[in-house]
């Protein structure tokens, strides 16, 4: 009988145990308050773009009330002062975005170096996700105006109510620079589904991309090149976005906040020098069959006056990547033309000729000029030797059977007779590498 | 607590083999139950065959679901493990070069980094930065993400205080093109990327190439490669978050906690190596209260997306996992005490004495607020034209041969 009761008093205890698990499983899975959506859906019957924020309701501005900022020393700059905050939602969920928009002026003249971070992200438009803290507080945010030297004023982030709940769906918008390439950027828009509605299946993905510039695309992935337009200060923001169409009809929105630091403007300003930048097409060197790189660079520069190319020297950039000075060359065998207007790009085509410059890994073509003003231009562009194809003899043997498995599928698809890291970052994005 | 990990992770283990065994759908590729359309249909199925080179012995023929007519090994089968495939042949790679000259500076602007809250927050642009020692080679200091802990102490402390490899050098190209282009799609955070180097005085890089190629290395093998950790008196230099509040006398070639260093410490290193060393620069409370609540935010919001369902279950909810982790992260960078999990930083951070002496990517080469400073800060900062890396091939260059 003993140890019947004794039986029974473990069953009763696992069956506690058990009983106190299953509760804790089910409050922890329990459905939360969904709480506002995300994104109103709005029917979208074509590929023309809606640039009114999601939410019907008019955004809310709000100026910040402040003393006049002072220097923190005489001579120093004096902080900007933000003239106004527009807050797009007044309510959203925990990591919902939520666009805020900041402006600010300087009282010393230096609007050119003025640039904001907004919850923690830079530009003058960011969208913000705001999480709650253990004491289901909105964590404090805050937004920052940098004027000259990074002098900058603070204020907080306007308040607006973040509810405990999920999202129906977000879409994440991430950017990378292309290699080779000046401020041509990938996009990628990814929905991330909550589970908790309709089924969402993307039919189209309707881009802007802050410059003036659209597209539509099927799939979350599209490349854009940002013009060369004439810099007028050291920054420039532009706000991405994405709106992605369902096959029945609803939307989700993502953006993302993109900001340039303009090296260009920050060396006039620095030096007094207008720099000339340029970029080759095909984007990385081929060694044509007889043993010559050609590609067609295309220069320019983000100055406001016109600037002339008036001299090109050679330099050969060698094995132990220094840089040794060559010759001068006849500017009017490199460059049919050698005005550069502002906003405008000229082409040139240039070449490195293996058996020439057996030793180097690039032949530099350094540019000088003077702008229609007198200031000194200077810039340069590199003609690569491309790498030789692997062999026994010169490559690293690969051991590992994955990557090999990889390589091989990679040849297959893209019919070449070599791939690189990158195409296999796209090929496995692309799903195609499984 | 160990046990309670250990725990956990074969508690999951168990679901998720349970749960993918349950969801595995048992398909034949030519009904239509959802698996893809019927291929076409292979001629002679059944029939005797003789694997192909490398394998050996032989089978019947038999049909894939790509409608590829294959050899079904039945009897003295044999094939050679992957790696020996290369019997008569094999694939290779060869590494593309960049046009960074030796001894230049490299910047790169990158979102994503935890380091940008940083930056952010004092207006700044850059996020890392290496030194060219080579053609196709570079040295800076870098860390690896530490690893998991416990419910109270989410980030490992050991890995978290001597940050993985910190200063290393001869970092192959396939590796720099990884670190700056890695397609990671979807990361925390947004911006722009831009990648540029800096050369100004090249007797001075030369200089620092020169020295950086002398120092001596500890080389660990990580897969087929190593990684060259560069030694600094007499040991290796960890990757350690005080530096970006108190650089110490590392700008110098001197002491500094745990011989650490980060990445714009490190170039402040190499300098120093290559002539006369670069000052930091003082930052003022604002701007360093903004940047320690700044990465404490970014630590917590960061963790809060990656907190997974059974550390919420076991560890009470995300948010005082990810409250301790972002206060290890902030004690560790203001206070030097990785093994804190408390909020001592903040009362710390309030005072108006805290002010982060340190060097950052920006004052490395001069830029925003130090572009105006008489004189420029380094050589490097000397520089006046834009030079936005060029490479020769997009990454390593992979092939196969017979």
């Amino acid at each position: 009988m003993a140890a019947i009761a004794k039986h029974k008093r473990l069953w009763i205890v696992a069956f506690v145990a058990a009983a106190i698990v299953v509760l804790l499983v089910v409050l922890t899975l329990a459905p939360r308050d969904m709480g506002p959506r995300a994104a109103e859906p709005s029917q979208v019957s074509s590929p023309s773009i809606d640039l009114r924020p999601p939410h019907a309701i008019a955004p809310r501005i709000v100026k910040p009330a402040s003393s006049p900022p002072v220097a923190a020393q005489p001579g120093q700059p004096i902080p900007p002062v933000i003239d106004e905050i527009i807050v797009e939602k007044e309510e959203v969920c925990e990591g919902e975005e939520n666009l805020v928009t900041v402006k600010a002026h300087t009282l010393d003249g230096s609007d050119a170096f003025l640039h904001y971070v907004i919850g923690g992200e830079r530009g003058t438009s960011v969208p913000v996700k705001t999480y709650l803290d253990p004491s289901g507080k909105p964590r404090q945010q805050f937004i920052l105006a940098f004027g000259n030297q990074n002098v900058s004023t603070r204020v907080e982030m306007p308040s607006y109510k973040v509810k405990q709940c999920t999202p129906e769906r977000v879409v994440t918008v991430g950017s990378q620079v292309r290699a080779n390439r000046i401020r041509e950027y990938e996009f990628f828009a990814k929905v991330i589904d909550s589970g908790t509605g309709k089924p969402f299946k993307p039919r189209q993905f309707v881009w802007d991309f802050g410059d003036d510039e659209t597209a539509v695309t099927s799939t979350g992935y599209i490349t854009h090149a940002y013009q060369h337009g004439v810099q007028k200060g050291l920054y420039t923001s532009y706000l991405v976005r994405v709106e992605v169409q369902g096959d029945s009809g609803e939307t989700a929105i993502g953006r993302t906040s993109l900001q340039f630091h303009n090296l260009a403007y920050e060396n006039l300003i620095k030096f007094r020098v207008v720099n000339l930048v340029g970029q080759g097409t095909p984007r990385f060197p081929v060694m044509g069959k007889d043993g010559v790189v050609r590609q067609k660079f295309e220069i320019w520069h983000y100055y406001d006056q016109p600037v002339e190319i008036q001299k090109v020297t050679l330099v050969r950039h060698d094995s132990d990547a220094r840089r040794i000075e060559d010759k001068e060359l006849d500017l009017s065998l490199i460059l049919d033309e050698t005005e550069i207007v502002p906003g405008k790009s000229i082409e040139a085509e240039l070449t490195l000729d293996a058996s020439k410059y057996p030793d180097v890994i690039a032949l530099v073509y350094r540019l000088e000029g003077t702008s229609a003003d007198g200031k000194r231009a200077i810039g340069e562009v590199s003609v690569m030797k491309p790498p030789p194809k692997p062999s026994r003899e010169n490559g690293t043997p690969i051991s590992d059977p994955k990557l090999i498995a990889k390589i091989h599928r990679a040849l297959e698809l893209l019919g070449q007779d070599t791939v690189t890291q990158e195409d296999l970052w796209r090929l496995e994005r692309e799903g195609k590498l499984q | 607590m160990r046990g309670l990990r250990l725990g956990l992770i074969s508690i999951a283990t168990i679901l998720f083999l349970f749960c993918a065994r349950a969801s595995a759908q048992v398909c034949d590729p030519c009904t239509p139950d959802g698996c893809p359309p019927c291929p076409p249909s292979c001629p002679d199925l059944g029939q005797p065959c003789s694997m192909p080179p490398p394998c050996s012995g032989t089978g019947v023929t038999y049909c894939n679901p790509q409608g590829e007519e294959l050899c079904a090994c039945t009897q003295d089968c044999y094939c050679p493990p992957w790696g020996q495939l290369d019997v008569g042949g094999g694939c290779a790679w060869v590494s593309g070069h960049w046009d960074a000259p030796r001894g230049s500076l490299v910047l790169i602007n990158s979102p994503g980094s935890t380091i940008r809250s940083i930056i952010n927050a004092i207006g700044e642009t850059y996020t890392h930065e290496m030194v060219v020692d080579g053609p196709n080679s570079a040295s800076q200091s870098e860390l690896k993400l530490p690893g998991s802990g416990t419910c109270n102490y989410p980030l490992n402390v050991q890995e978290l205080t001597y940050g993985y490899p910190g200063m290393e050098r001869s970092l192959n190209m396939g590796a720099i093109y990884a670190d700056i282009y890695s397609s990671v799609p979807f990361r925390l955070g947004a911006g722009s990327s831009d990648v540029i180097w800096q050369l100004g005085d090249a007797a001075r890089a030369n200089a620092i190439a020169d020295a950086i190629s002398a120092t001596a290395t500890s080389d660990d093998p990580v897969h087929t490669d190593y990684v060259h950790r560069i030694i600094r008196s007499g040991s290796v230099s960890p990757y350690v978050l005080h530096q970006y509040y108190d650089i110490e006398l590392t700008h110098e070639l001197g002491p500094s906690l745990y011989n650490g260093s980060m990445s714009a410490s490190y170039c402040a290193y190499a300098y120093a190596l290559g002539g006369p060393p670069m000052s930091p620069f003082r930052y003022d409370h604002d701007a360093t209260y903004n940047a320690g609540w700044a990465l404490a935010g970014a630590v917590y919001d960061g963790c809060r997306g990656q907190v997974g369902f059974w550390e919420r279950f076991f560890c009470g909810g995300a948010d005082p996992v990810c409250q301790a982790a972002s206060n290890m992260v902030l004690n560790c960078m203001l206070l030097g005490d990785c093994n804190n999990n408390t909020a001592v930083w903040q009362g710390h951070l309030a005072d108006g004495a805290a002010r982060a002496w340190t060097i950052s990517p920006d004052r490395l080469g001069g830029h925003s607020r130090f572009a105006q400073e008489v004189p420029l800060p380094t050589s490097w900062a000397t520089d006046q034209a834009e030079h936005d890396v060029t490479w020769s091939s997009a990454g390593l260059v992979y092939g196969c041969y017979r």
